[in-house]
């Protein structure tokens, strides 16, 4: 498939952050959330979405972060999305979610507000 | 005119109008969504807008035919027909499949949704993050629709058997500063 | 020595002071002095030559009409001036009367009482006097309370004793003048340092605006870089005009909004601010960059729209401002707007705010600020204009390098081969192809022939094009097949992270020695074959998914044999989507047409002729996308 896409994950104390690399399309956005998943069952508590290095993204990219985001708040976990940007940013408000989603603008800005709740 | 927009159901739209416009037909592969859209954008000007943004847009009219619509049988083909300018796109999507019978219901929800979005009572939204019909599967939440709307400011329009839809949208024209009156 | 001297003295000591005055400037309102040392003087030649007490009151009439007129040229004339001057008028007629006709009524007691009268209503208008409702209000209330009390005091004892006794009249009479000295030399002193501003205004005002020339040239040598600029235009307008924050907002390229482009110090939102941006200064100013004002809106936006540059000295007075009168981190005590206005078209607005209480701007530092801002649009605009042409060269240099890069990745001369012609022709649609073809011989017998569409455009699809090459000259092969040689190409490219374009490809080899031909093909388009002994143009084609799209696609392959006379045609979508000016495309059919009117002539006489049919069907309508045709006859 084309238009690959990784995920990479960075710890910071009890926060990770979950590196998106490359297009969250209708072929790789699923990936998401399989990662997500299983960090949940590992009982991970806080989390990070950088979408700083995503150039595109479709409605299974967006299907996918709410789909986290639901998982993430039924388990009583904390989320935050970083680096929404360009085209990203487009399509989340186009979808109306720019407000629904935990968007932060900033990385650090985020890791302080989750060891803040912690 | 209210703020919230809906889907058209308008056979005589001038939308299908497809005089001058290019002909293209796909198999309904879903592995060649993203390289269908790449060919169709191939005659999309690089002065346009947001340029990715269009290529997003196209491509999630062509997957909702070729899943939601030929429900991903190569024999069934996606027609697509398509204009664009530096100042509009317009396109004309059509399937082999049964019509988008949900549109109702879907135009009901988005209804809600948006006043949900307007009041800004996130809580409440969060009841109308995704549009479930019975076919639907996990990676459906009809988010491509709910920016369609708002994207396509020219119109999304379904014709009369529901499995055509034909778009349009004007690109703001790049300038600096504003004439006084 | 008589006293009466003095009176006639005093006034002609006015007299020689106005010409003073009149030659070191002509202020306004000189000629209202002049009348009233004429009214004296003939006041006291008419005393001297009639000797009646009534002269005196009248003339003191005139006097207090002048004062009036004086005042109302800085405050412009009332309703109630016309009662007023009326009422003095006829007093004054009824007063020159009373000389000729004795029974009139009309003593100098009663003329006093009206003297009174108008020094109140005199009072009255200068007590209303300031700076904020009267332009050069200084002058007049500096010395308001000597008028009014000089002149109240002269009209009651006027009123008390008469004008007749000799020390009022040639004491009282010439000290009364010392008024009109005191306020005229009052104004010359006014004058003249008004004058000495307006010169210390214009060079402080040159200086500012050389340095900040100076600034711009040199921020503009070292690198065109808009943002920078904006930066130093409203550091350099902080600075000068002596303000706590500035503020550059310019319209937005698209939408009818203004960006926050630069800012200086502390420029808060000019409106209410949500609670979580209140927090600190930091969040505050990312609040105010990151929210675009729509035009029409806040007192920029109004500026914007409007046009018209202001002034807001006292933001408590302005219910714009409404937002910023508490004493926290939005308080703003005054501020200035100019529009960014080049030829009628406004680019934004700059705008600059005093922030400490009871700190206001002058109308001296406006006019600054309309100089910076007349100098930073005309600067602001030419940038545009220069970025733009280098943002067209620069996407002309993509274009450039794009298409030199594809020059060197096609063949230079077509190889000769033994058992057959060839020839192709290709034309990009804008400067640069999307589309690649390639002829290479395998060995004596065997040669491959492609033609391969990418889709994209520009330096991105330059690459993707460079690594289909590269792939393919490493992998063809003569014992390779066709079918093979795509699966490897396909598995070369496919699952890059950075390669997010695909391609067609349509793959011949062709045998010479057994006259068969190969066919595989990457989604491209059938392999046309015309059929020399049956006069027909036949379509080849073979399953397979564009290059890109599955790693592990399978590609299926036709073999047919050929014969003297057949042709092949390898081609890419412009050629058959060529467009008429009536949008009609060109098409299999009438490509069949020509291949079977000039199938007589060799592969370089059948391309001439079908891209000559191709440009009589387009006849000059745009091409929209690239044309490839690749041609093999056999002889």
């Amino acid at each position: 498939m084309s238009g690959n896409m990784e995920i990479k994950l960075r710890r910071a104390d009890t926060i990770y952050v979950i590196d998106v690399i490359g297009e969250m399309d209708l072929y790789n956005a699923f990936k998401l959330k399989d990662v997500v998943r299983k960090m949940i069952e590992k009982k991970i508590r806080h989390y990070v979405i950088n979408l700083d290095q995503v150039p595109y993204i479709d409605s299974s990219g967006i299907g996918a972060l709410l789909q986290v985001f639901a998982d993430i708040k039924k388990n009583g976990l904390s989320l935050r999305i970083t680096g929404v940007k360009g085209s990203v940013r487009k399509v989340i408000e186009l979808t109306k979610l720019a407000q629904y989603f935990p968007i932060v603008a900033e990385l650090d800005l985020a890791i302080q507000q989750l060891k803040a709740s912690d | 005119m209210s703020d919230i927009k809906s889907i058209q159901l308008n056979e005589d739209s001038p939308l299908f109008q497809k005089k001058g416009m290019f002909h293209k037909k796909f198999a309904s592969d879903f592995r060649q969504i993203r390289y269908y859209t790449l060919m169709v954008m191939q005659k999309a000007p690089p002065e346009i807008k947001e340029i990715n943004l269009l290529e997003q847009q196209i491509s999630e009219l062509i997957k909702n035919a070729v899943k939601h619509g030929n429900k991903k049988d190569p024999r069934k083909i996606v027609e697509v027909w398509f204009h664009f300018d530096p100042s509009s796109a317009h396109l004309i999507v059509q399937d082999e499949g049964r019509g988008f019978k949900a549109l109702e219901a879907w135009n009901e929800f988005n209804r809600r949704r948006t006043e949900c979005f307007l009041r800004q009572d996130f809580e409440a939204m969060a009841e109308f993050v995704s549009f479930h019909t019975p076919d639907s599967d996990e990676h459906d939440s009809g988010n491509a629709l709910f920016a369609a709307v708002e994207y396509w400011d020219r119109g999304v329009v379904f014709n009369r058997a529901r499995n055509a839809v034909a778009v349009a949208k004007s690109f703001p024209q790049r300038r600096h500063g504003i004439e006084l009156a | 020595m008589n006293l009466l001297w003095a009176k006639l003295f005093t006034t002609l000591l006015l007299v020689a002071l106005l010409v003073a005055v009149a030659r070191s400037g002509r202020p306004r309102g000189l000629a209202i002095w002049a009348v009233l040392a004429g009214v004296l003087l003939a006041r006291d030649l008419g005393y001297l030559a009639f000797g009646r007490e009534l002269i005196v009151p009248l003339a003191e009439l005139v006097v207090l009409a002048l004062y009036l007129l004086w005042v109302r040229l800085f405050t412009g004339l009332q309703a109630a001036d016309v009662v007023y001057l009326a009422v003095n008028f006829l007093a004054l007629i009824a007063g020159a009367a009373s000389f000729f006709l004795p029974w009139l009524p009309l003593t100098p007691a009663a003329l006093s009482l009206l003297l009174l009268a108008d020094v109140v209503y005199l009072a009255i208008l200068l007590g209303l006097v300031s700076p904020y409702n009267t332009e050069g209000a200084e002058i007049l209330m500096e010395t308001r309370f000597v008028i009014i009390a000089g002149l109240f005091l002269v009209q009651v004892i006027g009123l008390l004793y008469g004008y007749a006794a000799p020390l009022i009249h040639n004491l009282l009479l010439p000290a009364a003048a010392l008024i009109h000295f005191y306020v005229l030399l009052a104004y010359n002193r006014h004058l003249h340092a008004e004058s000495r501003q307006a010169v210390q205004f214009y060079s402080t005002n040159l200086d500012s605006t050389f340095e900040f020339m100076e600034n711009l040239g040199n921020a503009i040598t070292a690198k065109i870089d808009l943002p920078r600029v904006l930066e130093i235009i409203i550091a350099s307008a902080v600075h000068n005009i002596g303000a706590d924050a500035g503020a550059i907002l310019m319209v937005d390229e698209y939408e009818d909004v203004l960006r926050v482009r630069a800012t200086r110090g502390i420029y808060p939102p000019l409106a209410p601010v949500p609670a979580l941006a209140r927090v600190n200064t930091a969040a505050l100013k990312r609040y105010f960059q990151e929210t675009p004002i729509p035009i029409g809106e806040t007192i920029l936006g109004e500026a914007v729209k409007s046009g018209q540059a202001l002034l807001v000295r006292d933001a408590r007075e302005d219910p714009r401002l409404g937002a910023n009168r508490e004493d926290d981190i939005l308080f703003v005590s005054s501020l200035i707007a100019v529009p960014l206005v080049v030829s009628k078209r406004v680019l934004g607005v700059i705008s600059t705010l005093k922030r400490a209480e009871n700190r206001h701007f002058q109308d001296t530092d406006f006019q600054h600020l309309k100089t910076f801002a007349e100098y930073a649009s005309i600067t602001i605009d030419n940038l545009y204009t220069y970025l733009e042409v280098l943002e067209k060269r620069q996407m002309e240099r993509e274009v450039d390098i794009a298409a030199e890069i594809q020059q060197k990745l096609l063949p230079g001369e077509l190889p000769k081969l033994v058992g057959g012609s060839l020839a192709v022709h290709s034309r990009p649609a804008r400067g640069v192809s999307g589309d690649y073809y390639d002829v290479l011989p395998l060995d004596q017998d065997k040669v491959a022939l492609l033609v391969c569409d990418v889709a994209g455009k520009g330096i991105p699809a330059a690459m993707v094009m460079i690594m289909i090459r590269s792939i393919t000259h490493l992998l063809v092969s003569p014992r390779l097949e066709a079918a093979a040689t795509l699966t490897g190409i396909n598995r070369g490219i496919t699952g890059r992270i950075d390669v997010d374009h695909f391609a067609t490809l349509g793959l011949v080899i062709y045998d010479q020695a057994r006259r068969q031909a190969v066919y595989a093909n990457a989604a491209h388009l059938p392999l046309l074959v015309w059929r020399a002994s049956a006069s027909k143009l036949l379509r080849v084609d073979a399953e397979g998914l564009p290059i890109g799209v599955e790693r592990e696609g399978k590609y299926g392959q036709r073999r047919f044999d050929l014969e003297r006379g057949d042709i092949l045609i390898l081609c890419t979508d412009g050629i058959l989507e060529a467009m008429s000016p009536r949008n009609e495309q060109y098409g299999l059919k009438r490509l069949a047409d020509v291949v079977q009117a000039a199938c007589g002539l060799p592969a370089n006489g059948l391309v001439q002729a079908i891209r000559a049919d191709i440009e009589r069907h387009a006849a000059g309508a745009r091409q929209h996308d690239d044309q490839t045709l690749l041609v093999l006859r056999i002889e």
